[in-house]
């Protein structure tokens, strides 16, 4: 029997992970680039303009183009809340969606709320603390986002595949380490983003992090060469986390190595380095999507009953 | 699921990385780029100048001052603010960040060794305790937040010693310089007789500052009466209806200025009476908002107060 396909919650799913990824963590890891945080220190409103005030010249004019980065970074936040939002009611009103679903989806609004609110948090109070754990929270929401695409996409319920348990195991307890590890070392990132954090903590857990996924990649192309969905997963990874280490490379030389004295001015300087960071940031974020898509498979798609 | 000998000694081995990694997470400190700035001076007597500021002050991430202050306190205190403030004051305290570009009001440069918002009279520099009161409350409507409860109490009170610091050698070195390009003095003496005059401007500012009490009745309605009172010259910058507006010329740090909308409640100096007397009492410096302290009895200014705080309840 053909299991049914939840269109609309599929694609809600898939545009909230593009939105959350490419505008809100975009924005916000801009907003920690440029130092910007607190250039908007009210919330939720700025002189009676609403979060949803389209003022950005008078905003600039009055308090600075850093304030706009922020009440942009806000707007993109709201925007992905108002379409978990929409996903949370879709998953209710429509039939036959299982009760799971509904609750994940559900569970979703209840963190991506929580998460606005630690923002706002993070600003009223204005702690390192809470800036280090909404940056964290950030990726939560995209976990739980790529969950919720992984579900509902229209080939989540395909016939399971059978592979030899022993290896199927393995990839499956390599891919929850590597999820584990991509926090830890989220969290380190953001600790030294914030000048919390010393640097050899995130570049061990860097290091290590990226063992563990190039094992796991190793693991799956070759448990899996005969399967096209996963060896696709594995090898996007292994691209996505090559172009992460070069930029966590050159985020380190360009921003406390010795290329730190190499820009021609302290305007290109700031650029660069903004640059670098933000797409160090944004890259690490595809590594836990794509991280997450893979364990899914593992986890749910793939069966450890077979001979290989 | 028995786990095969070679996949527990990797789990071993990442487990062991991961807790020395959370650990210097979790108790290091951020080492940052920051560095002693470099300048290059055009006149050799200002070179002289700058190396006798450093005998006296340090480095700015080696700061040191003779009187009362604890070194180690004013090295906490550079710690706390290369974590807090640096990139919004700059290294040196001179606000030429990029952030601060990216920021209006600019944040404060303590080159000139004059703040805003202080509780001495209008000619004199700033307590350690007015750039306390400042950290702790911040200024609203400014990126200048409130630090108080966000860091721990003594981190205030060594970044406020620091700030100090920074307020100082900019007043001095603004001294200096001023003197040596009037002529007539060496690097030495210049450096010298602007010491004297920071020693002096300093105890006369400790001497001079006020902290007034709340008033528990003052009368707007007298207020009102002084605001309207052409010969005062609160209507030309505030306006009629208190909205406040762009006011001609640049401030001392050359930025753009607004007389502050009195409708709003948002006062950038505070909101509390004790602030708003402050403020008409002793002005805004490096602004045209006047000390009135020489114009009017502590009694009329409480009478202004009354009137600035029944307009913002009006609003």
């Amino acid at each position: 029997m053909e299991q049914p396909y939840f269109r609309l919650l599929h694609r809600l799913a898939v545009i909230g992970v593009v939105v959350t990824i490419a505008l809100t963590i975009g924005i916000g890891g801009t907003i920690t680039s440029a130092e910007v945080g607190m250039a908007y220190p009210t919330w939720p409103d700025i002189n009676g303009g609403s979060l949803f005030s389209i003022f950005y010249g008078k905003l600039a004019e009055t308090f600075g183009i850093g304030s706009v980065v922020e009440h942009t970074h806000r707007q993109a936040a709201s925007l992905t809340g108002l379409i978990i939002l929409v996903l949370a009611i879709a998953s209710w009103v429509t039939r036959g969606v299982p009760k799971n679903l509904r609750l994940l989806a559900t569970g979703s609004l209840v963190i991506v709320i929580a998460q606005g609110l630690l923002g706002a948090t993070r600003v009223l109070e204005n702690t390192y603390s809470g800036a280090i754990l909404h940056a964290v929270g950030a990726q939560f929401v995209v976990l739980l986002l790529v969950v919720l695409a992984k579900t509902t996409a229209r080939d989540w319920h395909r016939p399971m595949q059978h592979f030899k348990a022993e290896h199927v195991d393995r990839i499956r307890l390599w891919s929850v380490v590597a999820l584990v590890l991509l926090f830890l070392n989220l969290f380190a990132a953001a600790s030294l983003r914030h000048k919390q954090g010393a640097f050899e903590g995130h570049l061990i857990l860097a290091i290590t992090t990226a063992g563990v996924i190039l094992y796991l990649i190793r693991q799956a192309l070759t448990t899996f060469r005969e399967q096209k969905k996963m060896a696709r997963l594995a090898r996007s990874l292994a691209h996505i986390l090559g172009t992460q280490l070069a930029l966590g490379a050159a985020a380190w030389a360009f921003l406390i190595g010795p290329l730190i004295g190499s820009f021609p001015d302290e305007d290109t300087r700031f650029l660069a380095q903004s640059l670098i960071a933000t797409g160090h940031l944004l890259c690490g974020v595809l590594v836990l999507a794509v991280t997450t898509a893979l364990w899914m498979e593992v986890r749910f798609r793939i069966d450890g009953g077979g001979t290989e | 699921m028995s786990l095969p000998r070679s996949d527990s000694i990797s789990l071993a081995v990442v487990a062991v990385s991961t807790l020395v990694a959370l650990y210097f997470t979790l108790t290091g400190s951020f080492a940052g780029a920051s560095a002693e700035p470099i300048y290059s001076f055009e006149q050799a007597e200002q070179s002289e100048l700058f190396d006798l500021m450093t005998d006296e002050f340090g480095g700015f991430l080696t700061p040191t001052m003779s009187g009362s202050w604890a070194m180690e306190n004013l090295q906490v205190g550079r710690k706390v603010y290369e974590q807090q403030c640096i990139h919004c004051h700059g290294t040196d305290g001179h606000a030429e960040t990029y952030t601060a570009n990216l920021l209006t009001p600019a944040p404060r440069d303590f080159g000139l060794g004059v703040v805003k918002f202080t509780s001495t009279p209008v000619g004199l520099p700033a307590t350690r305790n007015d750039l306390l009161r400042t950290i702790k409350e911040g200024v609203a409507s400014t990126s200048m937040s409130r630090f108080e409860g966000s860091i721990k109490e003594q981190d205030l009170q060594d970044v406020a010693d620091y700030a100090m610091y920074l307020l100082i050698r900019g007043a001095v070195w603004t001294n200096a310089t001023d003197r040596l390009g009037a002529g007539g003095l060496s690097p030495a003496q210049a450096f010298a007789a602007a010491m004297e005059d920071q020693r002096q401007q300093f105890d006369l500012a400790l001497a001079s500052s006020t902290r007034p009490k709340i008033p528990s009745v003052a009368d707007s309605a007298r207020g009102r009466e002084m605001y309207f009172d052409n010969d005062l010259g609160c209507l030309v910058c505030h306006q009629v209806d208190a909205s406040g507006g762009p006011v001609n010329g640049l401030d001392l740090w050359g930025q753009p200025m607004v007389a502050r909308d009195l409708t709003k409640g948002e006062l950038r100096g505070g909101d509390s009476p004790a602030d708003v007397y402050l403020r008409i009492r002793n002005g805004v410096k490096g602004t045209p908002m006047p000390a009135m302290a020489a114009e009017l009895t502590p009694e009329q200014i409480w009478d202004l107060v009354a009137f600035v705080r029944s307009v913002q309840e009006d609003n």
